[in-house]
């Protein structure tokens, strides 16, 4: 069984994922996993065709990019004890796995790149076992950004550390326009996306805490997203700078005898948009 | 330096004591910590006399029994690696060490789940000196009877330790006594009174424990709430039986996930409704 998974999405970018899947299965003691998310460029065909050594997920009638979705299913064919989510767009150097496995600690860490460069953020590498225990990528989250961000805080949160490569061991990201990155989101503005993420997470978190758990249950997760995203989508609307968020909390019968009382708890959560994104948005209103 | 220390707490059941310390003090590799919390019955010279092998805290001018503060300072002239809270009223049998000794291991605490079965039972447990000091040892903010046993195990809990039950045959005999001996030393008039402010803050503490961590909340703020709590229950403008509702607001702390965009404000909506009537307790109505 090898000892890292490569797992690595495609929707609409065959042509970064030409260049950048020859070095991915350069790696040893590695296999390569594809998901083909309904790409339109026939991604499936043209890898089994051309690198028959890669395993293909091909994923059907998914109009819209879900990049979790994407990524837990590349997951669930994996079984490598490393998980590598790697972009296409990220062309890494031959040898990765041979500089990093000597600085990989056994147990309880997982990696992302040191590095600036946006393309980067959304690559890590996580061990199997501490990907289970989260329960992976929240695939309640929509359109462009903040997942990666979701799962490392949900890791870290469970005391898996947090570890860096040194971003020296990709060579190149191919870059790629604002409508390119945005072409399979039904939100088309990258700005709204990290807002209304944002605000799901800071809910989220809330809730995740008050269930004790290392992820909520998928409906519970798909309904506070609904309700975070048409707040939002009110205050600006509106033209209001904050949004309120209020979020009944779950009956704790463990701990909370309810004697006594019957209890209803929620939490509200006031918004307030920051200096610079308030600027953002006036300059984007004019 | 002995494995176990038995604390026991005294507050007018010297009669209690007499029947219950012989079984204490027949405890292997053990020592017993008695603690006069300002017993009218004289138990630190009664106890010094006929069972000097006791240790005594003595504490004066108490007139209301508090049973955490009693609690705590026993557990802290403890030398024992693991602390036994046992309560007064329970006599236990000669083997309880021996038989507990196998369970008694680092990220366990032991406790009775009594359900229905004495509630006399709820009080005693056993946890490692260790990580009594580390949760903040019992909260002495609560008063009166009922809860304060409960929000210890939950802060237990929440710091990671794994609950195990004792068996009901570790105990040889809980001595009875009524609701009126009970809170006999209390601070409010009905039994009514003392669990529903215990109760309603337990739900409050709990719910913001989950937020912000097992220490995440002051000795300063735990007294600011109780107040609160105290104030809206007892507030003489409402009819007694009557729902009550009311807000907390959070510390701006951090959220645990990054915040582009955002700054948060959080709130915690509380509307707690009672279950039990107070009037047919209420000794006015009698």
């Amino acid at each position: 069984m090898p000892r890292f998974s490569i797992v690595t999405t495609c929707k609409g970018r065959l042509h970064h994922l030409k260049q950048s899947l020859p070095r991915f299965l350069a790696q040893p003691d590695c296999e390569v996993i594809v998901v083909d998310y309904d790409c339109p460029d026939g991604t499936a065909d043209y890898v089994r065709r051309e690198h028959p050594e890669a395993q293909v997920v091909a994923v059907a009638d998914a109009p819209l990019f879900n990049i979790s979705d994407a990524r837990n299913r590349g997951a669930a064919a994996a079984v490598g004890d490393w998980l590598v989510f790697l972009d296409a767009d990220v062309l890494i150097a031959p040898d990765l796995f041979e500089r990093v496995a000597a600085t990989l600690k056994p147990q309880g860490h997982y990696y992302r790149f040191n590095s600036l460069t946006p393309e980067l953020l959304g690559s890590c590498m996580v061990q199997r076992a501490d990907f289970l225990l989260v329960r992976g990528y929240d695939v309640a989250i929509d359109s462009y950004g903040g997942e990666d961000k979701e799962f490392y805080a949900r890791l870290e949160r469970r005391k898996v550390g947090r570890g860096y490569l040194d971003g020296k061991l990709v060579e190149a990201c191919l870059g790629h326009s604002q409508e390119e990155r945005v072409r399979f989101f039904k939100r088309k503005s990258v700005l709204g996306s990290i807002r209304v993420n944002a605000a799901y997470r800071v809910v989220k978190f809330a809730l995740l805490q008050q269930y004790g758990v290392p992820e909520l249950p998928e409906e519970l997760r798909r309904s506070v997203y609904d309700l975070v995203r048409r707040s939002v989508k009110a205050a600006f609307r509106a033209s209001q700078s904050t949004v309120r968020i209020a979020v009944p909390l779950p009956d704790d019968h463990e701990y909370m005898p309810h004697w006594k009382w019957e209890a209803k708890r929620q939490i509200v959560i006031d918004l307030n948009l920051k200096q610079i994104e308030l600027k953002r948005r006036r300059i984007m209103d004019e | 330096m002995p494995r176990l220390s038995i604390v026991t707490t005294c507050k007018g059941r010297l009669h209690h004591l007499r029947e219950s310390l012989p079984t204490f003090l027949a405890q292997p590799d053990c020592e017993v910590i008695v603690v006069d919390f300002d017993c009218p019955d004289d138990t630190a010279g009664v106890v010094a006399r006929e069972f000097p092998a006791a240790r005594v805290v003595a504490v004066k001018n108490e007139p209301h029994f508090d049973i955490d503060r009693a609690r705590n300072l026993g557990g802290e002239a403890a030398g024992g690696e693991w602390l036994a809270f046992i309560d007064a009223d329970v006599l236990i049998v000669p083997d309880f060490h021996e038989r507990l000794a196998p369970e008694m291991r680092p990220g366990v605490f032991l406790r009775f789940f009594p359900r229905g079965r004495g509630t006399s039972l709820f009080g005693s447990c056993v946890m490692r000196r260790e990580d009594f000091l580390a949760v903040g040892r019992y909260d002495e903010v609560m008063q009166g009877y009922g809860g304060d046993d409960q929000e210890m195990y939950f802060r237990l809990g929440l710091a990671g330790l794994q609950a195990v039950a004792m068996d009901f045959d570790l105990v040889a005999q809980v001595i009875l006594h009524d609701n009126a001996a009970r809170i006999k030393f209390g601070r409010h008039p009905t039994m009514l009174h003392h669990t529903r402010i215990n109760s309603a803050y337990l739900v409050v503490k709990t719910t913001l424990l989950r937020l912000l961590g097992v220490n995440g909340v002051s000795l300063e703020q735990c007294r600011t709430i109780y107040k609160l709590i105290g104030d809206v229950v007892n507030d003489a403008n409402r009819t007694p039986d009557t729902p009550i509702h009311f807000t907390i607001d959070l510390p701006p702390e951090p959220l645990g996930v990054p915040m582009p965009a955002w700054k948060a404000k959080r709130q915690l909506v509380f509307d707690l409704t009672p279950t039990e009537l107070l009037a047919p307790e209420d000794p006015d109505d009698a």
